[in-house]
């Protein structure tokens, strides 16, 4: 082979070429979408500001205090439950007229029903108006979705296949809980279901790992539980609504029991 | 600069976060434009992978290590607009990319046209995989960290990729060598 043909060489060239600039436009966008979306906080030591000891525990008191408030609060007989004021009314996920996703951003509905599943062993709040869609067969294997029965299923009314919660549960088996959250993760990556990075999340107690998207995977018992929400990428609209800060809240609202949990047999299934 | 941009973004400072975006985003499409090969995903992946870093951003520990963390959401963000490619534009016909190509006078019209198939065949993971190592000029190990692969899975996969391509090349010039060599 002579020189003129080099592969290596003629791969690097070819990588070296193309465009590098990328259009305002996307900066454009990026700028409005960011400005309608609150960064996820994080809690764990290296965010810590370095204060001594004293100034720690003094701040561990005030926090101690600060929710026992709040649960006082939200808690008490005669108040409304959750938190974002009156329910909103049921939100039209029509895309709006204007491409911005700033122009069409509203605030998120609140958290007012509460589904209980019949075979799963758990609890979650959802928005007034939404429907409910309860599993019929149990989750054995792949991803439940939208149009799955393994998983209970709760979405909006006109959306439907376009946004939804669902939540399955199963027996972790011989995997163990972090194996079986682990190895459940990286089937959700590969379906699209889940974007890196990773982090720790912990749901009523439950521990496990979510997605920077919106989908968690935890531990409880020997049970383990996905909580996905599914927001279509078709309405950029939506997603700026139903982003991962509303999700935080709605895993807020799950209880978890896994003691509940009935697997009962796929009809027609000896 | 970049590091206190990124510790004012840290802080939920947009305006921050909008700078340090224009300081690397022409980077970032240059990357997904390599691994995508086509401009319309590309910059939806970016944009996509900044939307992300933004709302992820404290989730990185070390100012320093910004950009790479930033490329690894991107892979992940040009593999899932790939994919989504894949599932609502099958049968369209995609053009080669567009844009400003450089002066390289090593490349003919010819080579371009062979090596733009040859780069469609491959995977996207390969094209990630070949994109970080030839256009960053980054080393394997810093290609895993960019890919989230292991180490010896970035170097065969880099080789597969190198090997796919050269096999494209030399059936190429076996085709167009002088008629009367291929006869000899």
């Amino acid at each position: 082979m002579n020189a003129r043909r080099d592969p290596e060489r003629l791969i690097h060239a070819f990588l070296m070429e193309g465009r590098t600039e990328l259009a305002d436009e996307v900066y454009d966008a990026v700028r409005a979408s960011i400005e309608q979306k609150r960064q996820r906080v994080v809690i764990g030591p290296w965010r810590m500001p370095t204060v001594n000891t004293y100034a720690r525990f003094a701040a561990a008191a005030v926090a101690v205090i600060a929710v026992g408030a709040l649960g006082f609060a939200v808690l008490r007989p005669g108040t409304s439950p959750g938190v974002g004021g009156q329910p909103t009314d049921s939100p039209s996920i029509s895309p709006p007229s204007s491409a911005s996703p700033s122009a069409s951003s509203v605030a998120p509905p609140a958290l007012t029903e509460t589904f209980t599943s019949e075979l799963y062993g758990f609890s979650i709040m959802y928005p007034a108006g939404w429907v409910t869609r309860p599993a019929t067969e149990p989750w054995t294997s792949g991803i439940p979705d939208f149009v799955k029965t393994d998983g209970d299923v709760i979405y909006h009314p006109t959306g439907q296949g376009n946004l939804w919660i669902m939540v399955a549960s199963q027996p972790q088996g011989a995997k163990g809980g972090e194996q079986w959250v682990d190895d459940l993760l990286t089937e959700l990556i590969s379906e699209d279901f889940c974007d890196p990075p990773l982090g720790d999340v912990t749901i009523d107690g439950a521990q496990g790992r979510d997605c920077a998207s919106s989908g968690a995977a935890v531990s409880a018992g020997d049970r383990g539980y996905l909580i996905l929400l599914y927001v279509s990428g078709d309405v950029p609209a939506v997603g700026v609504t139903y982003d991962r800060a509303w999700f935080d809240e709605v895993l807020a609202t799950v209880q978890i029991r896994p003691e509940d949990a009935v697997d009962v047999a796929p009809s027609g299934t000896p | 600069m970049q590091d206190g941009l990124v510790q004012q973004a840290q802080r939920g400072d947009a305006e921050a976060f909008d700078s340090l975006a224009r300081l690397v985003g022409d980077r970032c499409l240059a990357i997904a434009v390599r691994i995508l090969r086509d401009i319309d995903l590309a910059e939806d992946a970016v944009q996509a992978a900044l939307i992300t870093a933004w709302t992820e951003l404290r989730t990185l520990r070390d100012p320093a290590r910004f950009e790479p963390w930033l490329h690894r959401i991107l892979t992940n963000a040009c593999y899932a607009e790939a994919r989504r490619g894949r599932r609502w534009s099958e049968g369209l016909r995609i053009l080669p990319v567009a844009g400003a190509y450089g002066p390289d006078e090593y490349l003919t019209v010819d080579d371009r046209d062979l090596l733009e198939r040859a780069f469609r065949r491959l995977t996207v993971e390969q094209r990630a995989v070949l994109a970080f190592h030839h256009y960053l000029g980054l080393s394997i190990s810093e290609v895993a960290a960019r890919t989230g692969l292991p180490v010896g899975t970035t170097k065969s996969r880099l080789h597969h990729a190198t090997r796919a391509l050269r096999a494209s090349i030399e059936a190429d010039s076996r085709a167009t060598a002088d008629p009367r060599e291929r006869l000899a």
